[in-house]
């Protein structure tokens, strides 16, 4: 936070208690409050009776020395103290996330080994439509502060577009795997579009640029579900894992962005991440021969 | 309507209930002493084979401790009494065994070094409105819930930045701050047992008063040396009862029951402290008990603390103590016999302040360290001349 705001203004002042209270200014900060609050005849027993105990000079010289200057600065697109206080959460209660980690992989990996190309590509997909989901959301809060009064709306616009585009996909005459790819290659198309605009515009775009950004990741998202299950063959058993790919990969991919990806990555690197599992999916589906 | 069978109707009331029970639905028909969730005893354990290979510059051999067979040692300094065979670290962290031998790790590296008002510990009967010099370095042998300084008494020695500091530099440091005495306070003082001991036979020495800020978790041998330099102490009674003790702090009442005794005994001036958690240790019957404890087996003249308890480490989703709650616990400590009962983190509250137990007039206003008003002459009530306990 220190190193954060440095950048940003020419004095900082750290008060140290059980809560860190920054002052910041470009102008210099005195440190002895009351004296400048009696200065202005303003009584406060409070600060006048608790202040000098718990602030005193040593304190705060100490909590300075303590700023190490090369940590990494906390940035819109780099959430470095997310980082910190998941890290701050395991040292509390004396516990690791790694075991947690390794066997998710584990049984993410046994699941992928033994899963079918389109399945993969619900998988992926279902990972990619709630990855982006949690960034729209993340990034929503960033660019514009009050995610509480938008965040139904959004979550709405990821579902919203699911029901058109599956109707859109029933409607086709002939299915094959170049309509996943299609889609497929617009998804990863979007999400670049979407990184682009965030890096050159992030504080002009509008509200309405994230909802329509979520619909049409929907929409596609929607379209690959009948597609891959159509390719899979359409029967009961390729109806329940066709579903159960979506599902899995949609929780994957929540607790991926969420707890992984966005502490460590930030956001384009997150975005890389969903486009380059995309890129798994696309390679996988043009490499491989056609069935039917 | 549709009549519901006999087969579906257990079916349904089954699943119900069988959602009901994981949802702890039934806890509030137990009435308000409802089960606390979470494990009955966190007491803490012996780290194996944790300890450096070995001895860094600030390791210094234990007082209080015997060999056993096959190179283990057994720690002497507190109840949990650790045994520790070669390359085990003790339940405090700082401890440890080194090819047979054991070590205190913390020697001479302080982690935190401040110069804080008396009032602060809190001791309010001990040289009021003077400075303590206060060190603490790492380690603990309790595993509180709420502990306000687990970053330093939750790990080991290598975990946090800290000073050089050996203890005749804590003596020329406490004199240069202009301390009238050392506290040897943040974490937990008893298990820097040796550090401890030696600055503050130092302390003595060069005029300075020794100051034991601790959970009181030691055994009466260690306390009795220590006993023979230590001019006041806060020792903090967390409950009265052990269930809590082991549920809440991860250790046992009696020692700490002893430890007071003990203090009483070898007529050390100390001072007593209550945090009233939420649901933990605010019941008033216990509050009671304690009291009554306290009378029968100490006297009325050890203050007494209530203190406020706000969100903390691992009890940050609870909410503070209600200033009610430890208003009544004030008037109930009052009324059992206590003379002097105090609140803490309550800002304004008449509780801060010392009334005399005889004339009950204003003896001593605090406004947080700030004090406006001081009527003793020595260490008497200005007004009716009645002594008041404590080393004024």
């Amino acid at each position: 936070m220190y190193n954060t705001l440095a950048a940003h203004f020419n004095h900082i002042l750290m008060l140290p208690g059980q809560k860190i209270f920054f002052l910041c200014s470009n102008n210099p900060i005195t440190t002895d409050i009351p004296a400048r609050l009696a200065a202005k005849k303003i009584s406060t027993s409070y600060i006048k009776g608790y202040y000098y105990g718990n602030l005193t000079i040593e304190r705060i010289q100490r909590l300075k020395e303590l700023i190490d200057k090369s940590t990494p600065k906390n940035l819109d697109h780099s959430p470095y103290l997310m980082r910190l206080m998941f890290s701050q959460w395991f040292a509390k209660f004396s516990t690791s996330p790694k075991p947690f980690i390794a066997v998710l992989s584990l049984i993410a990996l046994i699941y992928l080994i033994r899963i079918t190309r389109e399945e993969f590509v619900l998988f992926s997909t279902g990972c990619f439509n709630m990855g982006s989901e949690i960034l729209v959301i993340f990034a929503f809060q960033i660019f514009f502060g009050y995610i509480y009064l938008q965040i139904g709306l959004i979550i709405t616009v990821f579902l919203a577009g699911l029901l058109p585009g599956a109707w859109l996909a029933n409607r086709l005459k002939s299915i094959g795997k170049r309509h996943l790819i299609l889609t497929d290659g617009i998804l990863i198309l979007l999400m670049a579009g979407f990184v682009f605009a965030l890096k050159f515009w992030a504080y002009h775009l509008p509200v309405v640029f994230f909802l329509f950004f979520g619909f049409v990741v929907s929409l596609a998202c929607g379209f690959q579900f009948p597609v891959a299950l159509h390719l899979r063959g359409g029967d009961n058993s390729a109806a329940s894992k066709s579903f159960s790919a979506d599902l899995i990969g949609a929780a994957f991919g929540t607790l991926l962005t969420s707890v992984v990806l966005l502490p460590f990555l930030g956001i384009f690197r997150t975005a890389a991440a969903l486009i380059a599992l995309k890129l798994i999916s696309l390679i996988w589906l043009g490499i491989s021969h056609e069935k039917n | 309507m549709k009549k519901i069978s006999r087969r579906n109707f257990i079916f349904y009331s089954t699943a119900l209930l069988s959602n009901a029970f994981p949802c702890n639905a039934f806890a509030l028909l137990k009435g308000k002493n409802y089960e606390i969730s979470g494990p009955d005893d966190i007491r803490g354990k012996v780290f194996k084979g944790d300890a450096p290979a070995t001895p860094w510059k600030w390791t210094h051999e234990g007082y209080f401790y015997k060999k056993l067979e096959g190179g283990k040692v057994v720690c002497g300094i507190c109840p949990n009494r650790c045994i520790l065979s070669s390359g085990d670290r003790s339940v405090c962290r700082s401890r440890v065994n080194i090819n047979g031998v054991l070590y205190s790790l913390t020697y001479g590296n302080p982690c935190a070094l401040n110069v804080d008002p008396i009032e602060k510990k809190p001791l309010f009967h001990f040289k009021p409105r003077s400075k303590a010099f206060s060190l603490a370095t790492t380690g603990c042998n309790f595993r509180c819930l709420n502990c306000q300084n687990w970053e330093i008494s939750q790990v080991k020695p290598t975990e946090v930045r800290h000073h050089e500091l050996f203890p005749p530099g804590v003596i020329k440091a406490a004199i240069q701050s202009g301390s009238k005495s050392i506290a040897y306070t943040y974490s937990e003082p008893t298990t820097f047992f040796e550090y401890m001991i030696d600055t503050s036979r130092l302390a003595k020495e060069n005029g300075l008063y020794n100051l034991w800020i601790s959970n009181g978790y030691i055994n009466k041998k260690p306390l009795l040396e220590f006993c023979k330099v230590l001019d006041g102490a806060n020792v903090n009674l967390k409950s009265f009862s052990d269930a809590i003790y082991r549920k809440l702090n991860g250790g046992r009442l009696q020692p700490v029951l002893n430890t007071f005794k003990t203090l009483h005994e070898q007529k050390i001036h100390f001072e007593i402290t209550n945090l009233a958690v939420p649901g933990y240790t605010d019941d008033p019957d216990m509050v009671k008990k304690m009291c009554e404890w306290i009378l029968k087996n100490l006297g009325a003249d050890h203050p007494l603390h209530f203190l406020r308890f706000f969100p903390r480490y691992k009890l940050d989703r609870l909410p503070p103590t209600p200033v009610s709650t430890l208003t009544r616990f004030r008037d109930l400590a009052l009324q059992e016999g206590i003379r002097y009962v105090y609140l803490g983190n309550v800002p304004g509250h008449e509780g801060n302040n010392t009334y005399c137990h005889n004339c009950k007039k204003l003896l001593i206003e605090r406004q947080g360290y700030y004090i406006p008003t001081y009527n003793l002459t020595g260490n008497q009530c200005k007004f009716c001349k009645t002594v008041i306990p404590g080393v004024w």
